[in-house]
């Protein structure tokens, strides 16, 4: 028993004593008893704040102070982890490896552990008092052990139970508040990452997402056990889904921080990017125990970054556009940038670090000066520069550009120039262009006496031209307005200016109308063109020329008044070409009449008077007076009218009637005329006696034609047809033919062929039958002679609203 | 035989109402009278050697009276002519009287200057 301590030899010897001191008073054990169950209860004050540990060690203390045990064990269970054994050995005989025999003895579970067993080690036997902590001992379990054969007394057990009570308390105690400070700390620290302005988050190894920061969640909507493992990637955007994955997969199999950009759904639906970084936590043996990574929202970055990025395009694109380019420049540092098209306009590769001499050296020689004046203006006073000059491109084409060097510097003798230069090389050409057309639109319009003009229908604007002015009588550049316009037209001619500007109000064209005008005591004739142009805005706008044809008219006039004379003139030709026909045609009857009057007066007079030779031949003297009134009413019908009257006509008819005036010249010529008139014949409108000369013009030229040639036949052929909706009458000799191939010059006035002729007929003919709307050719006949035609409109609708003819 | 009887005037014209007329003016002057209305009727008839004086019309379809003198100076007839035309043209007169004609009337003629012209044919 050598090492054991003094109090314990004292109490050895006491206890040596026992058998012989019976006489120690109960008084005295049960005084010591409750001295030392006092001192165990005082424990709990030193406890007070103390750990676990400490609490036991200071239990062990105490109680081998006050028990006679070999040795104390204290088992203080844990939350979760390995329990806590403490131990206190008493005496020399026992060692560590006892304890240690004895709780694998004991067993690993403390509700295994009897109230009290005894233990045989070596040679000694100790005899156990075993006190739980606790409700079945979920504390821990206390154990005193002693070779004595009376332990443990009473006493030695009931301080046992007490001091495990007390313990149990205090370590209980102890338990809740080391409890409370981990909770504390661990709100804490969510207090923390939950704070902090980004999406913290942590996965296992293998990328099973075990922690979200509220942040993160709060965006997504999701709680936690949605979000977990890889709930949270439903909230990829689908494009990014993939891309962040395969970067995910390459990090975790190799094990490095990394970082991707995705967006991710916030809970109200919309997308953000994000920037995904992740770091891994590598544990002793060098493999990865966690990751944990943090998302940045970098939305409003990309965002600036996409708009940054748009803006350039379209700025770039603009300046192609426009052919102007930006310029940057510090002349105090030589600094120049110049955007790609200003590289362009100036005809430098892109890239070339520009310098000042190569915006000098494509200068036009004459513009130099003025140049070099700006830029020392620019370098040494800081002044803007605003010019137009020439440039020389290298393949010797000459370019304009207008140049804006704006000083931004806030320090004068330090410039700084922000500016564009701007191709303006087809706005010149425009300009000079449009200079042109404007020099030479108003000369076509002197030239021509055409003047334009602008109405803007709904305001009533009116805008004339230079000439239109002229015409007007207006003063150039005046205020025009319907007041004024309405002053200038002829009285009559008002209400057809009414109709057509009510037309063009109603949205119509004014196909061209002509209209008198009366400008400084002199009629004038314009002929107008107004076309409608409907605006985008939804305005309306007439826009028309005027043309002064007052020269024209008077030449027209001068022209109707030369055919109207010549018509005349041909008429009196005609009718002295037709006088011996006359005279025949009436002869004829009239020497019948002389005759029978004169034998009828013989036959009278002889003795006997033959009566029945006189009433014969007076018979006939009434029947060829008849056969003269026939003949002067056909000549009357054929002269009587002075005045041009329409009125719908049988061609045929006509024809037939010309025929029998001209009998006697067609017997007297031995012409044999063939007539093959269309039956029926559709009416034409138009004057009978003007187209009946038209039709004798004809068969007199073919008569003409055929007394010229010795024909052993000599035929004429007189058609009506109908082609095309056309009368057609035409006429074919054999006779002396077209001597001239330009058919058209036949018709020209005073063209003759004949040598008695003057050339009118057939120019009469043809203005006669232009003035009905027809048309009269010639060509040579392919079997010899001359073929003449001519055709006329049918009068479809019947109504005599045919054209007017008035060579007269 | 022939000359015992009344002398023979052949009228030749296309127009009928002369035919009608014509002769029976001559007859009352003393004549014997026939009447042809072209110059090939006549031509093909028996009366071309009776006939003692031809009144002729100028212009007729066919041959023309001018045509039916040359016919029948080339036949060597000599009969004389009194030509009567309503074409009051002297520029056709002159050439008919200088080709032998008796006398060129325009029509309307009265019965006096026929009986002129038939008197200096038969004189």
């Amino acid at each position: 028993m050598t090492g054991v301590p003094e109090k314990g030899s004292s109490r050895t010897l006491l206890n040596d004593m026992s058998d012989m001191v019976m006489v120690v008073s109960e008084n005295e054990r049960l005084r010591r008893c409750m001295n030392d169950i006092l001192s165990i209860t005082a424990l709990p004050a030193v406890w007070s704040g103390g750990n676990v540990n400490d609490i036991g060690r200071a239990l062990l203390d105490a109680l081998s102070a006050i028990l006679d045990v070999d040795f104390l064990l204290l088992r203080i269970e844990k939350h979760g982890d390995q329990p806590d054994i403490l131990e206190r050995l008493c005496s020399a005989e026992v060692s560590n490896s006892a304890v240690e025999n004895l709780i694998a003895t004991l067993g690993k579970s403390v509700g295994d552990w009897g109230h009290q067993a005894q233990m045989d080690w070596g040679a000694s036997s100790y005899r156990l008092a075993t006190e739980k902590l606790g409700v079945h001992g979920n504390i821990g379990v206390l154990v005193a052990g002693s070779r004595l054969p009376s332990f443990p007394s009473e006493q030695d057990r009931l301080v046992l139970h007490v001091a495990a009570n007390q313990a149990a308390v205090a370590i209980n105690e102890a338990f809740r508040v080391r409890e409370d400070a981990r909770a504390a700390a661990a709100r804490e620290h969510n207090k923390i990452v939950d704070a902090i302005p980004v999406m913290a988050w942590s996965t296992l190894p293998e990328g099973w997402a075990d922690f979200f920061n509220g942040h993160f969640l709060t965006y997504l909507g999701m709680t936690a056990e949605q979000a977990a493992g890889w709930g949270w990637t439903t909230a990829l955007h689908p494009d990014d889904a993939g891309p962040l994955q395969s970067v995910w997969m390459q990090l975790l199999a190799s094990g490095t921080a990394g970082e991707a950009e995705a967006r991710l759904r916030r809970w109200d639906g919309e997308y953000r990017w994000f920037l995904f970084r992740a770091n891994p936590v590598y544990g002793d043996d060098g493999s990865v125990v966690r990751w944990y990574g943090t998302n940045t929202d970098i939305d409003d970055r990309r965002r600036i970054e996409e708009e940054l990025r748009r803006s350039a395009a379209l700025m770039a694109q603009a300046q192609r556009l426009t052919v102007t380019g930006s310029v940057w420049w510090r002349p105090a540092t030589g600094e120049i940038f110049w955007s790609d098209e200003a590289y362009r306009v100036a005809g430098h590769p892109i890239g070339t670090a520009p310098t000042v001499e190569m915006m000098l050296d494509r200068c036009h020689p004459d513009d130099l000066p003025i140049v070099a004046e700006f830029i020392t203006g620019a370098v040494r006073q800081g002044q803007n520069v605003d010019l137009e000059h020439r440039l020389i491109m290298p393949d010797g084409a000459t370019k304009y550009v207008h140049v804006v060097l704006q000083n931004i510097g806030t320090d004068p003798t330090d410039p700084e120039f922000i500016g564009a230069v701007a191709d303006i090389t087809e706005r010149k050409i425009a300009e000079e262009n449009l200079r042109r057309s404007d020099v030479l639109l108003s000369e076509g319009q002197r030239i021509s006496r055409t003047g334009t003009f602008s109405w803007k229908v709904e305001t009533d604007e009116i805008t004339f031209s230079e000439e239109l002015n002229r015409i007007f009588g207006f003063e150039s550049g005046g205020q025009v307005d319907f007041d004024r316009i309405i002053q200038r037209v002829y009285e009559e001619d008002l209400p057809l200016l009414a109709t057509k500007m009510a037309d063009v109000r109603q949205g119509g064209d004014n196909p061209d109308y002509d209209i008198r005008l009366f400008v400084e005591g002199q009629v004038k004739h314009v002929r107008v063109v107004g076309r409608i142009v409907k605006h985008l805005d939804g305005t309306t706008e007439c826009i028309g020329a005027v043309q002064d044809v007052s020269a024209q008219r008077i030449a027209e006039l001068a022209r109707d008044k030369l055919r109207s004379e010549l018509a005349q003139l041909a008429r009196v030709m005609s009718l002295s070409t037709m006088a011996a026909s006359i005279a025949h045609e009436v002869n004829q009857p009239l020497s019948g009449i002389i005759m029978n009057a004169s034998t009828c007066l013989r036959m009278l007079s002889e003795a006997p008077p033959n009566v029945e030779g006189a009433v014969e031949t007076a018979r006939r003297t009434i029947r060829d007076g008849n056969r003269a009134s026939e003949v002067i009413v056909r000549l009357r019908n054929l002269f009587k009218r002075g005045v041009a009257t329409v009125e719908p006509l049988d061609l045929n008819e006509a024809i037939r009637e010309v025929l029998g005036l001209l009998a006697t010249d067609l017997q007297r010529g031995r012409i044999a005329l063939l007539a093959e008139l269309s039956n029926p014949l559709p009416l034409i409108v138009g004057d009978r006696v003007q187209l009946q000369q038209v039709i004798m013009n004809l068969l007199r030229n073919s008569i003409d034609a055929m007394t010229e040639v010795a024909q052993p036949e000599r035929g004429i052929l007189v058609r009506t047809t109908v082609e095309n909706g056309e009368s057609l009458v035409i006429v074919e000799d054999h006779g002396s033919g077209l001597k001239t191939a330009d058919t058209e010059r036949l018709f020209d006035a005073f063209h003759t062929t004949k040598p008695n002729g003057m050339g009118i007929g057939l120019s009469v003919s043809r203005s006669i039958i232009e003035a009905h709307g027809g048309r009269i050719w010639a060509e040579s006949n392919p079997s010899g002679g001359a073929i003449f035609g001519f055709s006329l409109p049918i009068d479809r609708d019947g109504s005599n609203e045919g054209p007017v003819a008035e060579p007269n | 035989m022939m000359k015992a009887q009344q002398p023979l005037v052949s009228v030749v014209d296309d127009d009928e109402s002369v035919r009608e007329a014509l002769p029976d003016l001559i007859r009352i002057f003393g004549f014997d009278v026939r009447a042809f209305s072209s110059a090939a009727e006549f031509l093909g008839s028996e009366w071309v050697k009776k006939t003692d004086c031809l009144v002729l019309d100028v212009a007729m379809p066919e041959m023309s009276g001018p045509e039916l003198q040359e016919e029948l100076v080339k036949r060597g007839e000599t009969i004389p002519i009194v030509f009567i035309t309503a074409h009051k043209d002297e520029n056709e007169r002159i050439p008919l009287l200088r080709s032998g004609a008796v006398a060129c009337l325009f029509k309307p003629f009265s019965d006096v200057a026929l009986q002129e012209a038939l008197d200096r044919a038969f004189s």
